[in-house]
């Protein structure tokens, strides 16, 4: 007992020390999240207008959210654009993934850099940006099919109830691919050289060792990947807003444009935090589904 | 290796005590009254500081949000503002954008609200029904009603609200419309300054037909104008304009069908441009296609069009008011674009102060140096066309929109109409007449 410790004791010592690491970073997550969560589901059973007295309501909130008609559409639009736009950034982003990872290193670098880039801009820019891309009369597209003698397909992209929300998603979608390329390349080059040059000498082509190495071994990669593209495309805002500003008429008024609207247009504060609770329950079912739906096994090699 | 270890453990020990202590410390300074929450130390930040330590030799501090990133005038009004009261207050300025309304009831809820802030005058409601906005009537009928005078007659009128004033004008703003006289020449058809509405349909069919073109630029965000003046001007009696302002005639009733069926077969018949898509249709693209001659019939605020007409380069336009579907010459209340003050700010006389002489003839008159019309007496300007584009300021309808019934049916028709009638028919006009209900039934 020279030094005075036992093992245990040490152990202890360096929790301790751990703890109070993380305490800075856990008060700060507790004053800008778990606080505001917990104050939002309280002013969801309250009428508020944002300068008065609160008012309990009791469920008075939920009654009304289930019988509005815009809210309810509100959630359609949103959970549509979600879902879509992630299958897209998914299957784009693996598609991309796979692509670069038969590149050489240089060649590699270089387009991955450029599939990157929508990653990096700001949601409001690729909005703006593509409103011009989509215009009907001057935008891009239309001018090319235009061009290529495709008059049939033009259309009014952003116009058209029916087609507003495939559109706003397929540009979402193609926002989000390159993170999930990223992710997923990252994922990719981690399986060890050896299990390729084996399956080479057993004569698979690239597409067999697609299936049967690569997709069951980044399937852990591929859900959690998945799993943040969803929680990022349930959150989306500025993209719609930025294109569309929830229009034409209500068509594409996605919940957080709805929130928004009952909070500081109507001052009705403790309907817009009921909605806001509806939706993260919501999302929580849609995103627990999803880890069931893509789940796969951990591999150890 | 042992005192090694225990230096590395004191920094990190210190370091999270410091990061602990900079994080709950970042309050800012406190204020003292009840409403107030904590305050950012930054200039940038939207925030005043504590009442209590003011002394005579402290400048009140101020913050005020006038002036829209591209309003030249405004930054100017800025600066003189700062200039004049430079020895009387520290004022900040917040740039104003879309999302003012949710900015201004933000800072009210806070306890820190800005000391002066633009807005239009028509749409205080929001702010009325809350009771957020400062009731400025003792202010503009003070001695006699002096600082009430300046104003155009009628301009403060928009702004009442159970007798009582929530902001003022400086620059009154209604809708009117600019022809491409050219265009109108080559398809060999005329339009008088004040069209009817028949006259205005019959005009835009003939300029397509005669030149294959989609006649009538009307951007998205203004798509609610043609509804909005159609809704006020279809009414035979006046009283009836009075009955339908006050909510007293639903939606259903066939003038109202009428209105909106007439504004539907705009679209449909794609006298709207682009035709497709027009109801998407952003500012820019309009203003492009105005340029390029592609239209001939372009819909603006009245104080926008000078710039307008001189960034297209066009030289040959007649401006007409906007085309009316009855018998009487009103143009929509429109508004205007003014200012107005929080009910909780923490200096009404000081934010009064800066208003008056925000909406003194000696500021707006660089306004009207530049053809804006402004809402106050006493401004000259050597433009000959400057008339015309004020010309329907003495016309607004003393009754007001049936938008200010309720911040539904006003957020309704701002951004749902035509596209929600031209999709949905008559089930979009239920939707509305459900509100209307609710509204006057609230009331």
């Amino acid at each position: 007992m020279k030094h005075g410790f036992t093992a245990q004791s040490l152990h202890s010592k360096t929790r301790m020390l751990g703890i109070l690491f993380l305490v800075p970073a856990a008060l700060f997550i507790s004053f800008s999240s778990l606080i505001p969560i917990v104050w939002n589901f309280i002013l969801s059973f309250a009428e508020w207008n944002g300068f008065s007295s609160m008012k309990m309501v009791g469920l008075d909130n939920y009654v009304t959210l289930f019988q509005d008609s815009v809210t309810m559409k509100g959630f359609r639009y949103s959970v549509f654009i979600a879902v879509v736009s992630s299958v897209i950034a998914m299957i784009s982003g693996l598609f991309l993934a796979l692509l670069v990872y038969r590149l050489g290193n240089r060649e590699g670098t270089v387009f991955r850099l450029i599939f990157f880039t929508p990653s990096m801009m700001p949601f409001i820019v690729i909005g703006l940006l593509f409103t011009f891309i989509l215009s009907p009369d001057m935008g891009l597209l239309n001018q090319f099919f235009r061009i290529i003698g495709l008059e049939s397909l033009e259309r009014a992209w952003l116009a058209e109830p029916g087609l507003v929300l495939w559109t706003i998603a397929v540009v979402s979608g193609w926002r989000g691919s390159g993170s999930v390329m990223m992710l997923l390349y990252t994922a990719i080059v981690t399986i060890p050289s050896s299990m390729f040059e084996a399956a080479r000498l057993e004569g698979m082509n690239y597409s067999q060792q697609i299936r049967r190495i690569i997709l069951p071994l980044i399937m852990p990669m591929i859900g959690l990947v998945s799993m943040l593209v969803l929680i990022g495309a349930f959150k989306t805002y500025d993209i719609v807003y930025s294109m569309t500003k929830g229009g034409p008429g209500d068509y594409s008024k996605i919940v957080p444009i709805q929130m928004l609207d009952v909070g500081f247009t109507f001052n009705e504060f403790g309907y817009a935090a009921a909605i806001g609770v509806i939706f993260t329950v919501l999302v929580s079912i849609i995103i627990f589904i999803s880890r069931k739906v893509v789940r796969g096994d951990v591999y150890e090699y | 290796m042992s005192s090694y270890k225990k230096s590395s453990v004191l920094l990190m020990v210190t370091l999270c005590f410091v990061l602990l202590v900079s994080a709950c410390g970042n309050q800012g300074n406190s204020n003292s009254t009840a409403n107030s929450s904590s305050n950012a130390t930054s200039k940038s930040d939207n925030a005043t500081n504590s009442t209590n330590s003011n002394s005579k030799d402290e400048k009140i501090a101020l913050t005020l949000m006038i002036a829209w990133a591209d309003d030249a005038a405004a930054k100017l009004e800025e600066e003189l503002i700062k200039e004049h009261f430079a020895d009387k207050y520290d004022i900040t300025f917040k740039t104003v954008d879309n999302n003012i309304a949710q900015t201004i009831k933000t800072t009210i809820a806070s306890g820190n609200p800005v000391d002066l802030a633009f807005y239009w005058t028509d749409a205080m409601d929001a702010f009325v029904d809350a009771d957020m906005a400062l009731d400025l009537t003792p202010y503009l009928e003070a001695n006699n009603g002096e600082w009430k005078d300046t104003f155009l007659d009628g301009s403060l009128d928009v702004a009442t609200y159970n007798g009582k004033i929530y902001a003022v004008p400086s620059v009154p703003v209604y809708p009117m419309i600019e022809a491409n006289k050219e265009l109108l020449d080559q398809a060999g058809v005329t339009i008088s300054d004040e069209p009817t509405w028949e006259e205005f349909v019959t005009v835009l069919a003939t300029v397509k037909e005669k030149l294959g073109i989609i006649p009538f630029g009307l951007n998205s965000s203004w798509a609610n104008w043609p509804v909005r003046e159609n809704l006020m001007s279809i009414w035979p009696e006046e009283e009836q304009v009075t009955a339908w302002s006050n909510g007293e005639i639903p939606f259903t009733d066939p003038l109202v069908v009428e209105a909106f069926d007439e504004v539907k077969n705009l679209y449909d018949q794609e006298y709207v441009y682009p035709g497709k898509g027009a109801l998407t249709v952003t500012l820019e693209q309009i203003n492009v296609a105005w340029k390029a001659g592609k239209i001939a019939f372009k819909a603006d605020v009245n104080f926008l069009a000078p710039q307008s007409i001189k960034d297209a380069g066009l030289e040959n336009v007649q401006i007409l008011s906007w085309p009316r579907m009855g018998p009487r010459n009103n143009v929509l209340a429109a508004g205007a674009n003014g200012y107005m003050i929080p009910a909780n700010v923490k200096h009404p006389e000081a934010s009064i102060e800066v208003l008056k002489f925000l909406t003194s003839p000696e500021v707006l008159q660089h306004r009207a140096d530049n053809n804006q019309p402004v809402a106050v007496k006493g401004v000259t300007s050597n433009d000959p066309n400057y008339e015309l584009y004020s010309k329907d300021v003495v016309k607004a309808y003393s009754q007001k929109e049936i938008t200010l019934l309720s911040p539904k049916i006003d957020e309704y028709i701002a951004n749902k109409v035509p596209a929600n009638y031209i999709f949905e028919g008559k089930a979009a006009l239920e939707e509305l007449e459900k509100l209307r209900l609710e509204a006057v039934s609230a009331k």
